[in-house]
């Protein structure tokens, strides 16, 4: 699969997935017949709910889990276990492709904030003066300073993410891919994200980033991907397509109908949850659209 | 006549059941203790945080004082020699803005304890011969049978008290240093001032991660007994609770798996291949220079006390 490009070029996908199938348990499928290609510079969003394989996804893209069958390219190469760890192009790929772990217990391995931010820079033995600037940069860059020295079991979940984070951009990966960023985070830690993944457009960087918050959807994605609760990817379009699309979603169980009252009428509307924002909107105004209580 | 209330009708239940308040029982009490003692001893940073004089003074500096001093004790001989090395570390607690409660709460007192337990027979003359200075029991006369022998008065000898006083102010004097180090500084900074002695860089990379997914893992377990206790509304059989004990084990262990494999895959994805490296730190400064000669100093003078 190609893509054509403004000046008329035809683009090749910087990651391609071919029909990927895989099962952390026989019989407990966790993706099934995925095909998926994320172009240079682009931006896409993975929804879906709970279970339905987007932390799968993303460690496959991050070349840490290999498919059980089907294929997987990224910049140019069929990424295998054995070229990862044995041919110098592992370094480069571990290099350019950053990924951020849902759980950022799992990425804060060092004593300290700082030492977290240096293992990547570290292992690609970068000098040590260029390593201190760039933690001292990256600390700067997310207003981390006073956790600097802090060890990660001192740190709240928010900070914790910003840690993950600063700790994945510090390498200067060209491909960002991001499992449920914004997760734990408050509005304002959740806005700056938004506005680093923006930014790192800007930068032409590749964004992929798993969520179920479809609020940050349409600022984070210009190309948004559904999966299914059956592992299959139900849908793929822009975030105004897919976000307007209600059966869609209500069938990736991203909403759900919710009951709601008002004074004495009830009504009965699709409704989304996340942990700050609670959006619905109300489709009839008049009393007579909703039932009597 | 009214109806009984909410309350009243659950307790009626709960009393035709046999029900019984869920109480503390000693499982509870032991799993709290546990994580309280862990928490305690490996985590307490609240005295390293302290604007203490030393607290200032770069880790590094201060593990490298701490061995020179623990080197110097140990080539003491002399009760004078080894009574002037103890005034440092009984001089280093109060700069370090540690109260005295804290230091004996820390690990001081079991080792008072355990040093007098273990010194305490060599003082008798039923194991090491001497001149009786302090008599205890007057037997008469000798008892000997094979290589077994009991004086005629056995008492606290003068040899005795020398060799417990020397043992007691070593490893006394010694655990003391050794305690201010580790309520003085914080895990953390403690291991990063290790890479300071060119330790293996995976060595100190495994204890650190040691360190780090303890306090998870004992977190995880805290929460998991609140979260028994929020919903245990009765008392249950001993057995039901050591069963549950059991289980939790086994998913804490379960759940470590899963975490270790998660944490080896994030340290691949940020280019880990087997080969720890480790950031260093700035070259020492003007407090750390000035300690390490304070110490040199110190422990020269205590040697010729």
């Amino acid at each position: 699969m190609t893509r054509t490009a403004n000046v008329g070029e035809a683009v090749a996908p910087l990651l391609e997935l071919t029909d990927i199938h895989y099962a952390y348990r026989e019989g407990i499928p966790a993706l099934s017949g995925l095909s998926l290609s994320v172009f240079p510079g682009e931006r896409v969003a993975v929804l879906g709910a709970n279970g339905c394989g987007k932390s799968t996804l993303l460690k496959l893209l991050a070349g840490l889990i290999f498919p059980r069958q089907g294929s997987y390219r990224a910049f140019g190469r069929k990424i295998d276990e054995r070229l990862l760890s044995r041919d110098p192009f592992g370094i480069f790929f571990r290099k350019d492709v950053g990924i951020l772990f849902q759980n950022s217990d799992a990425q804060l391995f060092n004593p300290t904030v700082e030492d977290e931010i240096a293992f990547g820079p570290l292992q690609m033995n970068d000098p040590a003066a260029e390593v201190r600037s760039k933690v001292q940069r990256a600390i700067e860059a997310f207003g981390i300073g006073p956790l600097a020295s802090r060890a990660p079991y001192e740190l709240s979940g928010g900070e914790k993410k910003k840690v993950a984070i600063a700790s994945v951009l510090v390498m200067d990966p060209q491909v960002l891919l991001l499992d449920e960023p914004t997760a734990g985070l408050d509005p304002r830690s959740s806005r700056a994200l938004v506005d680093t993944i923006v930014e790192a457009e800007k930068k032409g960087k590749t964004v992929v980033t798993a969520t179920h918050d479809l609020h940050i959807v349409s600022e984070i994605a210009r190309r948004v991907v559904v999966f299914g609760e059956d592992n299959r990817i139900l849908a793929s379009g822009t975030p105004e397509e897919i976000l307007t699309n209600r059966s869609l979603l209500l069938a990736a169980n991203l909403v759900h109908l919710h009951r709601h009252a008002h004074d004495d009428y009830w009504h009965v509307h699709e409704h989304e949850h996340h942990e700050i924002v609670h959006f619905h909107e109300h489709p009839d105004e008049s009393p007579g659209g909703g039932s009597k209580r | 006549m009214s109806e009984p209330s909410r309350e009243q009708r659950f307790l009626d239940t709960a009393a035709s059941r046999g029900l019984r308040p869920a109480g503390r029982t000693h499982v509870e009490k032991t799993l709290r203790e546990l994580s309280s003692f862990f928490s305690r001893s490996m985590f307490r940073e609240e005295t390293a945080r302290r604007p203490g004089l030393l607290q200032r003074v770069d880790p590094r500096a201060r593990i490298l004082v701490t061995l020179l001093f623990l080197v110097s004790v140990s080539l003491a001989r002399s009760i004078p020699e080894l009574l002037a090395h103890a005034i440092l570390p009984l001089a280093a607690i109060p700069l370090s803005r540690i109260r005295p409660g804290e230091f004996l709460g820390a690990g001081f007192l079991i080792a008072i304890v355990f040093s007098v337990l273990m010194a305490a027979p060599a003082t008798l003359n039923v194991f090491f011969d001497g001149t009786v200075i302090i008599p205890l029991i007057d037997n008469g006369r000798e008892w000997r049978y094979g290589p077994y022998f009991l004086p005629a008065v056995i008492g606290i000898t003068r040899e005795g008290l020398l060799t417990a006083a020397t043992f007691l102010l070593r490893a006394l004097t010694s655990v003391a240093a050794v305690l201010w180090l580790t309520l003085s500084t914080r895990w953390a900074d403690l291991l990063r001032a290790l890479r300071f002695f060119r330790l293996p860089a995976i060595f100190l990379q495994v204890i650190g991660m040691t360190v780090r997914y303890t306090h998870a893992l004992l977190r995880h377990s805290e929460e998991t007994h609140l979260g028994k206790k929020s919903r245990t509304v009765c008392r249950t059989k001993v057995a039901a609770e050591q069963a549950w004990v059991g289980s939790r084990i086994a998913r804490s262990w379960e759940r470590s798996l899963h975490l270790m494999e998660e944490v080896s895959m994030a340290m691949s994805a940020r280019g880990f291949t087997g080969e720890a490296k480790l950031i260093g730190g700035p070259w020492f400064g003007a407090p750390e220079w000035g300690l390490l000669l304070a110490v040199v100093l110190f422990c020269t003078g205590a040697h010729l006390a």
